[in-house]
């Protein structure tokens, strides 16, 4: 444990503090990885950058046309301002991104950041959603699992976990859909209807692209929890919270919890990426307007920069999420809060 | 003479392991009266540990598990006893201290909260008033600064310290039975005389029965009023710790307490008993010590009974009082 | 299979029975469910080969007369799709497209992993930092949104499906392999045999990639499941297999606008997909278990 100003020990009376103190160790190690993410962020868009090198042949010439004379080629690409050198094109992309301009589209002739901010609240509403079914889920299926293991209880979560891990989400989604918008005519099959236009509409458009997205991620989390939970009671500490006359149940829903939830807070932050990447193809199946279906749709259209918005948009989400979670999980551990 | 608060008659615990029924534990009597403390000796693996367990309803009530015999305390059952009210008991009129302190209190709450947590579900007062009375054991067990440390982490405590919160937690709701597991073996041997004179004072001051499990004679002789000998599951010898350590009854006894280093006296080799006690895997059909005994002879192959052999004395050596003939001057 | 009788929270230790010197292809032969996804492989491996000789169709024949129908009509144990060609013998079809692709997207992981994870455990100083810096990077970015950008600027293709997907799970190969290697670093066998200076590449052979090759096993099962996974989202989308080739994934696309009329036509390519993904975890899982704990930390 690093210096810290406060006396520490059992002569250290008066001076205790009732909250918790981040040690000046903690605020460096989140200084540390607020520099790593600038780092990556900037490698990141240097990568979604040169994803417009990997289009084959002469972007001037796709737009152009086959046909087009020399001179109109010419006067698209420096209109592109393909005609710079590399460096100087990723730079100014950069410095546009910065200020959040992320060009345009080249199918709908808008600004790249207009259709993202169009498209972005039906992906939340699915990926929030989508995540908060897999917490619930998958911590209190887990916790489940951890108390009775080895039993019949056990086993069967096991088994329906590893269903949720091997099944494609968008198989999932239509298997739902079958189930639910036809054979029981429950939930619409596709579409979406904005939060603030007609809530319960919302929620039945989104219920089943959430819980198709949830499962795999609900799965993964199901058996961390049950991983670390398990341990956890075999720990010296369990033994002693029943041996004051605790029940299972009780020494289960807060002794457990509350030191496992870490590592599955962890876990939680770091399964974003995977969230996100399961939606877009959740999204298609389900019609729903949001990022997802945009970027499938560009890149049938060729719409390099809406792609490339879209990509570096969730990756930088994804970025965010991490390091948040880093700080979370620096900020939970009781050993770094006290000094 | 009270009757015994804690009665133990013919227990058994058995384990399943690959299909076998193992017993762990077999054949374990003794009894404690209010107020004594019965030391519980035996070498690792002899089943003192579980037969402790045992009464407080962590082992044998599992799949793969199985008891039975006798254990009551004052008067219930405990082996029949529901979880519930077993639950109700633990921490509240039997408490149980355990090895190791290191790692027996949550790292994640603070101190006083596990002391009062403890309270509050026995007593059912107000959480202020439990943190009251939390604070209090600390003082009792004798931690400086007690209102100020129950709002710190078990991190922050040294080894010797924790182990007084652990008292402390389990003297807080006055049980009459304190059951305390090998409770200075894992703590540096400064310490060790510390916390079992505080053990000492809080039987003195509280009335506490306390059976007192260690593989430690010495430790016996310090704080103990009786003692009863455990080998391979079984009890071989229980009896007054005077007279016991004066006279011992059972081979393994006598070995016991040739092997305790000793300070002062003459000087002499240590001893020490050649080879190694059996795993329950490999318990013998008669005496389970006759392998390791020196005047073991045929009739030590018959199975074995822990007979009473008045004094308030008992016996599981087949060849009583012949094989003390045997033992050289 | 556990060590130790499961104790009540931290009590004593209970006896144990003492452990059986087996060898890892026996303990393999012990996992029930291990065998199963065993068994399940091979026989889609063995469809995969020889599926043309028991297929009943051609499975790109049409017929008009016979769209449409369901399960357990005459001559068609599957039924038929919107094209009248029987489901069974696309799925037959498909089981080698599927295995193919999902072959080309894990191998091509796994060389990238591989090479990368040795060069960085091995070599370490500034080669790791900068192979694990780009690894974190692509990490970040959310796999499957980033096969389909790749997928989809490079051109539909499967092979450029494949390529993409093993730009994106490579990172994850690299770490297990990484991984392994630290650990084994530090043992002092390796370290004895630096000291009496065994050259480079006999100590990567002989010390090192013993030690990786067994948990990079397990991850090889779990990952070909995750490529067919991604593989059927592609194909889904029409980045990945392109027609007239169908994978199952590709199967499911067409699929879905009669999913109303014709649910067995998204039922069954699905359930191929998860079947085959399941054997894999089975597999990998009992693979993981027999292996035993003293390879790596």
């Amino acid at each position: 444990m690093t210096a810290t100003p406060t006396a520490t020990g059992p002569q250290a009376a008066g001076k205790r503090r009732t909250h918790p103190k981040l040690t000046l160790g903690a605020l460096r190690f989140i200084g540390l990885r607020f520099g790593r993410m600038v780092l990556v962020f900037v490698m990141a868009t240097l990568l979604v950058f040169s994803l417009a090198s990997l289009v084959p042949g002469d972007p001037a010439i796709a737009l152009a046309g086959e046909d087009a004379d020399p001179a109109t080629v010419a006067l698209i690409r420096s209109e592109l301002g393909l005609d710079r050198p590399w460096a100087v094109q990723y730079l100014s992309w950069l410095g546009g991104l910065l200020t959040g301009d992320l060009g345009d589209s080249l199918i709908y002739r808008a600004p790249v950041t207009e259709l993202i901010a169009d498209r972005f609240p039906a992906s939340l509403s699915i990926a929030v959603s989508a995540m908060i079914l897999a917490v619930v889920g998958g911590v209190l299926v887990g916790m489940l699992a951890a108390a009775f293991r080895g039993r019949i209880a056990d086993r069967v979560t096991t088994v329906l976990s590893t269903l949720g891990i091997v099944t494609p989400n968008f198989w999932v989604g239509m298997i739902l859909i079958l189930l639910f918008s036809f054979a029981i005519p429950l939930f619409p099959a596709v579409g979406y209807t904005d939060f603030t236009d007609d809530p319960v509409d919302w929620l039945a458009h989104i219920i089943l692209p959430a819980i198709a997205l949830a499962l795999a991620v609900g799965a993964e989390l199901q058996r961390q929890t049950r991983s670390s939970v398990s341990d956890i009671l075999t720990q010296d500490y369990i033994r002693t919270a029943r041996a004051q006359g605790l029940s299972r149940g009780r020494v289960l829903w807060t002794r457990a919890l509350k030191n496992g939830s870490m590592p599955v807070v962890t876990v939680i932050g770091y399964q974003m990426a995977g969230l996100l990447g399961g939606s877009v193809v959740v999204e298609k199946v389900f019609n729903i307007p949001g990022l997802g279906t945009l970027a499938i749709d560009s890149v049938v259209a060729k719409d390099l920069p809406v792609l490339q918005g879209i990509v570096l948009v969730t990756t930088v989400i994804v970025i965010i999420v991490n390091f948040l979670t880093d700080v979370l999980y620096t900020v939970l551990n009781p050993k770094v809060r006290v000094s | 003479m009270t009757d015994p608060i804690l009665e133990v008659e013919d227990l058994r615990t058995e384990i399943q392991i690959d299909g076998r029924w193992l017993p762990v534990v077999d054949g374990v009597t003794y009894s404690v009266r209010p107020g004594e403390t019965l030391g519980l000796v035996g070498e690792s693996g002899s089943g003192k540990s579980v037969s402790a367990m045992t009464l407080m309803g962590f082992v044998g009530r599992r799949r793969g598990q199985r008891l039975s015999g006798h254990a009551s305390f004052r008067g219930q059952d405990l082996l029949g006893m529901s979880e519930r009210d077993l639950g109700k008991m633990r921490g509240n009129d039997i408490a149980m201290v355990f090895q190791e302190p290191m790692t027996s209190l949550d790292p994640s709450f603070k101190v006083g909260n596990q002391i009062a947590e403890g309270i509050r579900l026995h007593q059912g007062v107000s959480r202020d008033e439990a943190m009251r009375l939390a604070i209090e054991a600390m003082d009792k067990v004798r931690i400086p600064n007690a209102k100020v440390r129950a709002d710190s982490y078990p991190h922050e405590f040294s080894g010797g310290m924790r182990q007084r919160v652990l008292i402390a937690m389990a003297i807080a709701n006055n049980p009459a039975l304190l059951i305390a597991d090998e409770p200075t073996t894992a703590l540096d041997v400064s310490v060790q005389a510390q916390i079992l004179t505080l053990l000492a004072e809080m039987r003195d001051e509280l009335g506490l029965a306390m059976i007192f499990i260690t593989h430690n004679m010495g430790v016996v002789a310090d704080i103990c009023d009786r003692v009863a000998v455990m080998y391979a599951g079984q009890i071989i010898e229980t009896g007054e710790v005077r007279e016991t350590f004066a006279d011992p009854q059972h081979p393994y006894t006598e070995r016991l307490l040739a092997s305790m280093p000793r300070l002062r006296g003459e000087r002499r080799q240590l001893e020490w008993i050649p080879g190694t006690p059996p795993g329950p895997a490999g318990f013998a059909e008669g005496c389970r010590f006759a392998p390791r005994c020196t005047h073991a002879r045929d009739v030590c192959l018959e199975p074995t009974t822990l007979l009473e052999i008045g004094g308030g004395r008992a016996n599981r050596c087949t060849r009583d009082v012949e094989w003390k003939e045997e033992v050289a001057g | 299979m556990t060590q130790t009788v499961p104790a009540p929270a931290g009590a004593t230790t209970l006896p144990v029975a003492p452990p059986k010197r087996v060898g890892f292809l026996r303990r393999l032969a012990q996992q029930k469910l291990a065998i199963a996804g065993l068994i399940t492989l091979a026989v889609v491996v063995l469809v995969a080969l020889f599926g043309s000789l028991i297929s009943p169709y051609n499975p790109d024949v049409t017929s008009l007369g016979a769209v449409l129908l369901p399960p357990g009509s005459p001559g068609y144990l599957l039924g038929t799709d919107e094209l009248g060609r029987d489901l069974l013998s696309r799925l037959i079809s498909g089981t080698q497209v599927s295995l193919v692709a999902a072959l080309q997207g894990t191998s091509l992981t796994v060389a990238i992993g591989v090479t990368l994870g040795l060069a960085a455990g091995f070599f370490r100083g500034w080669v790791e930092k900068v192979i694990m810096f780009v690894t974190d990077v692509l990490m970040s970015f959310p796999g499957i949104l980033l096969a389909i950008a790749i997928a989809g600027i490079l051109g539909p293709s499967l092979n450029n499906a494949m390529i993409a997907l093993g730009i994106v799970l490579a990172p994850g190969a690299i770490r297990l392999v990484r991984g392994s290697v630290l650990g084994v670093r530090e043992e002092t066998y390796v370290e004895a045999a630096r000291s009496i200076g065994t050259p480079s590449g006999q100590i990567l052979v002989r010390h090192i990639l013993p030690n990786v090759v067994p948990p990079l096993i397990v991850y090889i099962a779990i990952l070909a499941g995750q490529v067919m996974l991604i593989e059927a989202g592609l194909s889904f989308i029409g980045v990945g297999v392109q027609p007239p080739q169908a994978s199952w994934g590709a199967m499911l696309s067409s699929s879905f606008a009669y999913i109303d009329r014709a649910p067995w036509l998204a039922v069954f390519p699905g359930l191929m997909i998860a079947i085959s993904v399941f054997a894999l975890n089975l597999l990998g899982d009992g693979i993981r278990d027999s292996i035993g704990k003293k390879v790596t930390r």
